[in-house]
């Protein structure tokens, strides 16, 4: 039943909350989200580790198919509700726009949040499809209401790109599901589909599709920037915090023990692909002039990290992918919420003009600083523990391509720290602005997620045994088949 | 069967209520009756029986088609009310018109005749043409009337010449008798003629390419809520009917024609989708969209199963819904702005949000996006194509889903953004109102629970 109550209290407060004005709004949102985050915790508390899956519920749904509600947790996607959770109240607490019926943002953030929790939730590929769908509807909205200046053409192209990956992704679901023996949607079914190697093949480049242009996999990365920079900051934390672990997610609970037959043939282009893209988003990022497309670019490199690891097909890659996506979200969203702040005392987003910021605002310094670190992965902050594993599971795949993906840290300490030195150090001769330092609002964002990047900084295992039965299991369900 | 009866009586009184000066209470009458009809369909429900010498079979098909047909009139109906208030001085012959062109289309969803099947879309037809002329100072509106007669006219003659070919290779009307002919091994090429022109004919009622042309001029220049008959009602019962010929008549030769329908498919749906990425004009837009969704409920004939004629049903519930609703809504704007374009429903949002969300709803479902009941719509179809092997055809169908979700989006873009250009919010009467919300809720409820309608013939 917590599964149940976790997407049904966030679309419950979502509609509630459309409709109240806005600082009615803002308060019941906080109190919807951080309930779920409460039940959240609760779960995990109780959570025992072990391949099973808890707090499940099971009911019928369209019986003639033979598709049912069936959603419930364990280790593969009890990290990635954590982070949906502790992001949403996050999220909802830096959102401070004022126009365009501020409610419906809140509202919409809440819908959004349900809908990525169906995502991970369900055990059941037509459930999972719908939430994966539904969840496209609240950030297009987000975006199409509150993104900046050139959001239209921007917005369409992220909906038709990403409704071409889904509806590739449905045609493969629905050849296994017409060819498996069971007849249903069962995740069972789907993982025991007696498929010929070749009809795997076709069904992962149907999945990869979907999966890759949401990651995004380098060629599939085009919308990317452009979304991450028109969309406004409440936007860009889901999208980079949590919607684009719905692929990496996605890639260990479907592709990957559905097509074990096609892996051998499919994933050295998968991998490689990924590789190409941490070093093309890493030389990307460099030259950028853009705060938030600078992020999107490093974002890119960072996830092309994960999707690498994780097809390298072993424990540590795929250990460190989850623990990765976790990580990676907390980081993201602080980014991307030190550069709205950026923006709201000096109405730029644009490198060249900023500068000097320490010296008026030196706690928004520090945060920034801390954030900065886990980011390029150093040792003692949560991005550390997660990329090292990463790294040592591409290792074990391939020692060359794990050498390329390394580069990532050096260049990814080159852009962040530029973007530091440009942002914050110096002195501002040309402006002359006067930086206010941190408000409570912005206070109460940023020391929760810096007080959860140094704490699975210094005691990354509790995460690890939570996940690890899980992957076990996965990787014996792929592994029998190869 | 009742409901064929009842309709055309209720037709009568309609006229007559005019002639008594009682045309303020038309609608207090139709209404309640047409739903009456729908509980009437529902106790004959299971039961299948024929009629008029066995001219019509009401079984379960005939029976839910006839019941979604009345259902979307109704709905018509009410949005009547605010709208040909003032517009026209002889409502009733208005009224009386629709219910006569709706008793065609229930003679076409439950014929068992060819006879009657002709029958059928000159009832259905005929009142069409004088409505599509019904706004008689416009000359567009005479334009669309005179276009409509004369493709019209010509398509049921030429649907008539392929019944009287059929009839001479087979020596039969009754569909149960030309099942037990065809079945045997050698027929007559007048056979084979018969089947293609009657399939042409058929393929001109429901504007499936290449003979869809009449289609965007006719939506243009009609009266907005007769367009939205036409789009909807007339498009599920012609559609229905060409089901029925095919299922109950020709289904044991099914190779001699189903290549020609596959390519029909897929032309309609390029066609369909690619012309209406470059349409302006909002009935054109919904015109060229109909288009693409006749491509889409084309592959429920293609595969011609029972299951299919569940599909079919469930997709042509949804679309009607939608379409209606984008009908609708449009209507509601066009009061205040007085025009056509897709422009002019710029900053919709602002204006009135519940409406732009109950357009968003609409176009996001004929677009086919869960968790709405066009994705189902979809779903069930491709499923359908998917077991009948025909997967190029849903490939092509996927690639039009995607090419439809753009122009689809445009739509809500406008609607979404800039500042209203009339200041001056779009108030609807209750009832008006009332029509969306029942629409956009049966939309949602669909979507999430499509199990209610799915599987309902088998």
């Amino acid at each position: 039943m917590i599964s149940v109550a976790l997407i049904v209290i966030p679309l419950v407060f979502a509609l509630v909350v459309a409709f109240c004005n806005t600082n009615t709004a803002r308060i019941l949102a906080i109190t919807g989200s951080v309930i779920n985050l409460a039940v959240t915790i609760y779960a995990f508390s109780q959570f025992e580790k072990t391949t099973d899956y808890q707090f499940a519920f099971l009911a019928d749904w369209i019986p003639a198919i033979g598709a049912k509600f069936h959603v419930g947790m364990d280790g593969i996607n009890i990290l990635l509700i954590l982070l949906t959770n502790i992001l949403a109240p996050i999220i909802i607490i830096s959102t401070e726009i004022k126009h365009n019926k501020p409610s419906l943002m809140y509202g919409l953030i809440l819908f959004m949040q349900s809908a990525l929790l169906g995502v991970f939730l369900s055990l059941d590929v037509l459930l999972y499809y719908l939430f994966w769908e539904l969840a496209l509807l609240p950030i297009y909205l987000i975006i199409l209401l509150w993104g900046s200046e050139n959001r239209y053409k921007t917005v369409v192209k992220f909906f038709i790109y990403t409704l071409a990956g889904s509806l590739l992704m449905l045609a493969s679901i629905l050849y296994v599901y017409i060819k498996s023996p069971g007849g249903n949607f069962s995740m069972d079914n789907f993982y025991n589909n007696h498929l010929s190697a070749l009809e795997q093949k076709w069904v992962f480049i149907g999945f990869f599709a979907a999966y890759a242009i949401k990651i995004p996999i380098i060629p599939f990365h085009t919308w990317q920037a452009s979304t991450y920079t028109e969309a406004p900051t409440s936007g860009t934390m889901l999208l980079a915090g949590i919607m684009l672990k719905m692929g990496t997610f996605s890639l260990l609970r479907w592709l990957l023990p559905v097509t074990p037959l096609a892996l051998s043939s499919m994933l050295p282009y998968a991998i490689g692909l990924s590789v190409i893209g941490i070093l093309l988003g890493s030389v990307i990022a460099l030259s950028q002039n853009h705060f938030k497309t600078l992020l999107a670019y490093s974002s890119l490199a960072h996830v092309g990290l994960i999707s690498a690891g994780i097809f390298a097909l072993n424990m540590d890659g795929m250990k460190g992918g989850l623990i990765q996506m976790f990580n990676h979200g907390i980081i993201v969203v602080g980014l991307f919420y030190i550069a709205e702040i950026v923006n709201k005392r000096t109405s730029t987003y644009q490198l060249s003009e900023l500068g000097g910021i320490r010296v008026h605002a030196p706690k928004l310094a520090a945060f920034f600083l801390i954030l900065l670190l886990a980011s390029v992965a150093l040792p003692l902050t949560n991005g550390f523990i997660g990329e090292f594993l990463l790294l040592n599971g591409l290792f074990q795949y391939s020692m060359w391509l794990s050498a390329i993906a390394g580069l990532t840290i050096i260049l990814g300490a080159a852009y962040m720290l530029r973007l530091y030195q440009k942002t914050m150090l110096g002195l501002d001769y040309q402006y002359q602005r006067i930086i206010p330092d941190l408000n409570l609002t912005e206070k109460l964002v940023l020391i929760p997620l810096t007080v959860i990047i140094l704490y699975i900084g210094v005691f990354p295992g509790y995460l690890l045994d939570v996940i690890n039965p899980s992957v076990e299991k996965l990787l014996s369900i792929i592994k029998i088949v190869n | 069967m009742s409901a064929l009866i009842i309709l055309s009586l209720l037709g009568v009184v309609v006229l007559m209520m005019g002639l008594f000066h009682l045309k303020n209470k038309t609608l207090l009458l139709i209404v309640p009756t047409l739903l009456g009809l729908v509980y009437l369909n529902s106790t004959e429900w299971g039961a299948d029986q024929f009629h008029f010498s066995k001219m019509v079979l009401f079984d379960k098909y005939a029976l839910g088609f006839s019941s979604l047909l009345i259902l979307v009139t109704t709905l018509i109906f009410i949005l009547c009310s605010q709208h040909y208030k003032n517009s026209f001085k002889a409502i009733e012959d208005i009224y009386a018109l629709l219910l006569f062109s709706l008793a065609g289309g229930i003679c076409l969803v439950s014929y068992n005749n060819l006879i009657m099947l002709f029958l059928g879309v000159e009832i259905l037809s005929i009142p069409l043409y004088i409505l599509a002329g019904s706004n008689r100072d416009n000359y567009a509106s005479n334009e669309a009337s005179l276009k409509y007669f004369l493709m019209g006219a010509f398509a049921s003659a030429v649907m008539l010449f392929g019944i009287a070919l059929v009839y001479g290779a087979t020596n039969s009307f009754q569909l149960d008798e030309i099942k037990s002919v065809v079945s045997s091994p050698k027929l007559p090429y007048a056979l084979y003629t018969g089947i293609f022109i009657t399939i042409c004919g058929f393929l001109f009622k429901i504007s499936a390419a290449p003979f869809h042309f009449w289609a965007p001029d006719v939506y243009q220049g009609s009266p907005s809520l007769i367009t939205s008959y036409m789009a909807t009602v007339v498009k599920t019962a012609a559609f229905a009917a060409f089901f029925r010929f095919l299922y109950l008549g020709f289904h044991e030769i099914e190779a001699l024609w189903v290549n020609t329908l596959i390519v029909v498919t897929g032309l309609t749906l390029f066609i369909g989708n690619l012309s209406a990425l470059y349409q302006t004009d909002f009935k054109r837009l919904m015109a060229f969209s109909g288009i693409s969704h006749a491509g889409y409920l084309l592959l429920a004939v293609v595969v011609l199963k029972n299951t299919s004629a569940n599909a079919l049903f469930f997709y042509a519930t949804s679309y009607c819904l939608a379409s209606l609703t984008a009908f609708a809504i449009f209507l509601a704007i066009k009061e205040k702005t007085s025009e056509y374009s897709i422009e002019s429903m710029r900053g919709l949002y602002k204006k009135n949000p519940l409406l732009a969300f109950g357009m968003l709803i609409a176009f996001l479902s004929l677009a086919g996006i869960p968790p709405l009941a066009g994705f189902f719509g979809k779903y069930f179809l491709f499923i359908e194509a998917f077991k009948a092997n025909l997967i190029p055809l849903v490939l092509i169908a996927i690639v039009n889903t995607l090419i439809g979700a753009y122009y689809y989006l445009r739509v809500v873009n406008t609607i979404f953004s800039g500042d209203a250009i009339e200041g001056e919010p779009v108030r609807n009467s209750i009832l008006y109102n009332s029509v969306i919300v029942f629409a956009v809720l049966s939309i949602l409820v669909l979507g999430l629970m499509p199990g209610l309608l799915n599987g309902i013939f088998s």
